[in-house]
C-alpha cells in the first residue's frame, strides 16, 4: 500500500514537472475571450429591454409570488423529505455476470439481463448486447452500450443525471423510459421514446437533439443521415432485429435514407428532402463569403471542432472556392478526424492532396494523401485523378523510371482517362 | 498594482480583494469580475485541466468552458469564500466531459491506435515525453472518477478531504477510490520498462 502511494507521489511529480505553462498570448487571448463571453451573457440576460433595476424588481416580484404559491406545500413536503444520498447509487446485475470494470456481455443465446439500480432505475439488456456501467454518482449513472439493445427506465427525482453512451452518441436522461440500440458494425443509433424526454448528442446531430415521448430517432454515421419520426419500436423491444438493419415494423420498411434534419421535437420529418444545413445551402447558392464570415464570427477553430459533417464539408468547399486554402485544409482535416469513416472523409483526402500539391508545393505530402485516398477508395470518384496526379508527381520528383509502373497501372485501370497520354509517354 | 474604481470594492487593489468579494462581484455582474477572476485563477484551472485530461490541443478551450461555466453558475454558489473549490468543481466536470468525448472520438477511430496525439510537454527530453505519454495511457485505463481523484491528490497535492469534496464523495469513498487507482498505476507502471526505470532513478 505504502509502496503504491510512494509510486503515486512520484508519478504526480512527473505530471507536475511536465505540465507546460500557458504562453502570454494564450493567457491574454483567453482573458479576452472570457470578457467577451461574460459581456454576451450580460446582454442576453437583459435582452428583454428591461433596465437592470426593472429586471431585479421583476425577479423579486416573481420570487415573492413563487414563495406565496409553494409555501403552503412546503410544510407537507418537509415531513416526507428525504435528502439525496451523497454516496453513489448502487447497482446489481440479474441474469448475467459482471466482468472487470463493470463490463457486461450477454451471449446471443442467453436470456435478457437486468441491471437494477438503487435509485429505482433499471436497464434491460438484450441477448447479444455488450456494455458496462462506467460510473455511478449520487444522482445518476453513466452506462455504455457497446453493441446491441437496451431498454432504459430512469426513475425521475429532483436531481437526476444519467447518460447512456451508445457508440459515439450520448443520450442525456433526466427521468424517462426509452429503448436504445447501437449497431457498431452499421454505425447506427436508434432511440425509441416511451415517455419523458432525453437529449441526444453526437456526430451528425450537432450539439444536441431533444426527443420526447412517441418519437423515434435514427442517426447513421456512414452517410450522415438523421431521421426523426414516430416509428414504433420493435415488437420485442429488447430482443428483435439487429440494430442498424432495415427493421420491418408491422409490415412496413421504414425509410433509412432520409436526409439530415434538426426539426422541432413534435415534427415528423421522415421523407423530407434536401440538406438542411444553412451552410450547405449557401455554398449551393454560391455565397461562399458568407459561410466564411459566419465561421470566422463563430471562431474557425470552434466551428471545425463542433459543427456537424454537412457544415464541415460546406465550410471546406466554401473556403476552397474562395481560395482560402488555410481554412479549407483545417475543415477537411477536421472532417477526416471527426468523421473518418465516410465518403466525405475519403474525398477530403483527395482534396488535401490537391492542396499539398498546388498550394504547398509538397510532392511528398501530396503523394501521401493520394495514396491514402487510393487505399480508402480504390474505386472512388477521384481514383483516376489521384493515380494520375501521383504518377506525374513521382515522375517529377523521383524520375521517369520510378513512375513507369504507375503509368502502366493507370493505363490498365483507366484507359481513355485524362492522364492517358502522359501515362503512355512514361510507360515507354 | 492595479486599483479598482467604483462599486463596493472601490479603490481596493486587485490583490487585496478576497475570494468572497470576487464572488460577489461576479454574481453582481460587475464588468471587472471576468478580468479579476481570470487573473487570479486561470493558471490554477489550466493546471487542473491539463493534468486531468493529459496532453491535449484543446486545453485552452477547456479553460474557457470552465470560466464560462463559473459565470453562468456563480448564482448557485452558497458560500462566497468557496470560490476556489467551486471553480475546481466546474473544472473537474469539464475535464470529465472532455474525457467522455475522447472516448466517443475513439469510437470513431479518430487516431489509428487510439493513443493521444503528440503534444509538446514542458520537457524537451524525448524520453520524458515518452514517459508522460505512457503514463497518461495508464491513467486512461482508470475510470474517470478514479483518474481525477488520483490527479487531484498526487499531482495537484489536494488533501484527502479537499479531494473528496471536489468529487462530491465521502472521505471513506475517496480513500477507497485512491487506493484502487494507486494500486493500478503502480502495477502498470512497474510493467512498463521506461516508467519503472524512471521511478527507480527518481529515488532522490
Amino acid at each position: 500500500m505504502d509502496d503504491a502511494r510512494t509510486t503515486a507521489g512520484r508519478i504526480g511529480g512527473l505530471i507536475r514537472a511536465t505540465t507546460p505553462a500557458a504562453s502570454l498570448q494564450q493567457y491574454l487571448e483567453g482573458r479576452a475571450r472570457l470578457i467577451a463571453a461574460v459581456d454576451k451573457m450580460r446582454s442576453v440576460r437583459t435582452g428583454l429591454g428591461l433596465r437592470p433595476w426593472m429586471a431585479v424588481a421583476f425577479a423579486a416580484a416573481s420570487i415573492a409570488v413563487a414563495i406565496f404559491l409553494v409555501r403552503g406545500r412546503l410544510h407537507a413536503l418537509s415531513a416526507s423529505f428525504v435528502p439525496t444520498p451523497a454516496a453513489p447509487i448502487t447497482w446489481r446485475l440479474e441474469n448475467g455476470t459482471v466482468g472487470a470494470q463493470g463490463y457486461v456481455s450477454i451471449p446471443a443465446d442467453a436470456p435478457r439481463a437486468h441491471l437494477v439500480f438503487g435509485d429505482g432505475s433499471d436497464v434491460l439488456l438484450s441477448p447479444g448486447s455488450r456494455g458496462r456501467v462506467a460510473a455511478t454518482t449520487a444522482v445518476g449513472a453513466e452506462v455504455v452500450l457497446e453493441q446491441g439493445r437496451a431498454r432504459v427506465r430512469v426513475a425521475h427525482r429532483d436531481r437526476t443525471s444519467w447518460v447512456v453512451d451508445a457508440g459515439p452518441f450520448a443520450v442525456h436522461v433526466t427521468g424517462t423510459d426509452f429503448l436504445v440500440a447501437w449497431g457498431a458494425d452499421t454505425e447506427t443509433l436508434d432511440v425509441w421514446m416511451r415517455s419523458g424526454r432525453v437529449v441526444v448528442g453526437g456526430p451528425v446531430l450537432g450539439d444536441s437533439q431533444p426527443l420526447i415521448a412517441g418519437q423515434h430517432l435514427r442517426a447513421r454515421l456512414h452517410d450522415a443521415t438523421v431521421i426523426i419520426d414516430a416509428a414504433p419500436e420493435p415488437v420485442d423491444g429488447v430482443a428483435s432485429t439487429s440494430p442498424g438493419q432495415e427493421p420491418v415494423v408491422a409490415g412496413v420498411v421504414r425509410p433509412t435514407h432520409a436526409p439530415f434534419t434538426n426539426a422541432p421535437p413534435n415534427t415528423s420529418t421522415a421523407g423530407s428532402s434536401g440538406p438542411t444545413s444553412s451552410w450547405s445551402k449557401l455554398v449551393a447558392a454560391g455565397d461562399f463569403a458568407r459561410v466564411l464570415q459566419e465561421a470566422e464570427a463563430e471562431g474557425v477553430g470552434r466551428a471545425i471542432r463542433a459543427r456537424p459533417l454537412a457544415d464541415l464539408r460546406a465550410l471546406g468547399d466554401a473556403a476552397r472556392y474562395a481560395n482560402n486554402a488555410s481554412t479549407a485544409k483545417k475543415a477537411y482535416l477536421s472532417l477526416r478526424s471527426r468523421f473518418g469513416a465516410g465518403s466525405d472523409a475519403r474525398t477530403a483526402a483527395f482534396l488535401l492532396g490537391r492542396f499539398a500539391e498546388e498550394q504547398d508545393h509538397s510532392s511528398d505530402d501530396a503523394i501521401r494523401w493520394y495514396d491514402r485516398y487510393l487505399a480508402e477508395a480504390p474505386g472512388g470518384e477521384f481514383a483516376g485523378n489521384a493515380l494520375g496526379r501521383k504518377m506525374l508527381l513521382v515522375a517529377r520528383s523521383q524520375g521517369r523510371d520510378a513512375a513507369k509502373s504507375l503509368a502502366e497501372r493507370y493505363l490498365q485501370r483507366f484507359p481513355g482517362g485524362p492522364y492517358e497520354a502522359a501515362a503512355h509517354d512514361l510507360s515507354q | 498594482m492595479r486599483l479598482l474604481r467604483g462599486g463596493t470594492e472601490q479603490n481596493k487593489p486587485a490583490e487585496a480583494l478576497t475570494d468572497a468579494q470576487l464572488a460577489r462581484m461576479a454574481r453582481g455582474r460587475d464588468p471587472r469580475a471576468a478580468t479579476l477572476v481570470w487573473d487570479r485563477y486561470a493558471g490554477m484551472v489550466r493546471w487542473v485541466l491539463y493534468r486531468s485530461v493529459g496532453p491535449t490541443h484543446d486545453v485552452e478551450d477547456l479553460v474557457q468552458d470552465t470560466f464560462v461555466g463559473f459565470f453562468r453558475n456563480v448564482g448557485t454558489l452558497r458560500d462566497d469564500s468557496s470560490l476556489r473549490p467551486f471553480l475546481v468543481g466546474i473544472a473537474l466536470r469539464t475535464a470529465r466531459s472532455a474525457l467522455r468525448k475522447r472516448r466517443v472520438r475513439r469510437w470513431l477511430r479518430l487516431s489509428d491506435n487510439g493513443t493521444l496525439p503528440e503534444v509538446p510537454t514542458s520537457d524537451g527530453d524525448p524520453r520524458v515525453r515518452e514517459a508522460v505519454r505512457r503514463l497518461y495511457a495508464i491513467l486512461d485505463e482508470l475510470g474517470d472518477r478514479d483518474r481525477l481523484a488520483f490527479v487531484l491528490r498526487h499531482a495537484e497535492g489536494h488533501e484527502l478531504t479537499e479531494t473528496a469534496s471536489a468529487l462530491g464523495v465521502s472521505l471513506a469513498t475517496v480513500k477507497r477510490i485512491l487506493s484502487r487507482a494507486e494500486d493500478h498505476v503502480q502495477l502498470r507502471a512497474k510493467q512498463d520498462d521506461l516508467l519503472s526505470a524512471w521511478l527507480e532513478n527518481d529515488d532522490g
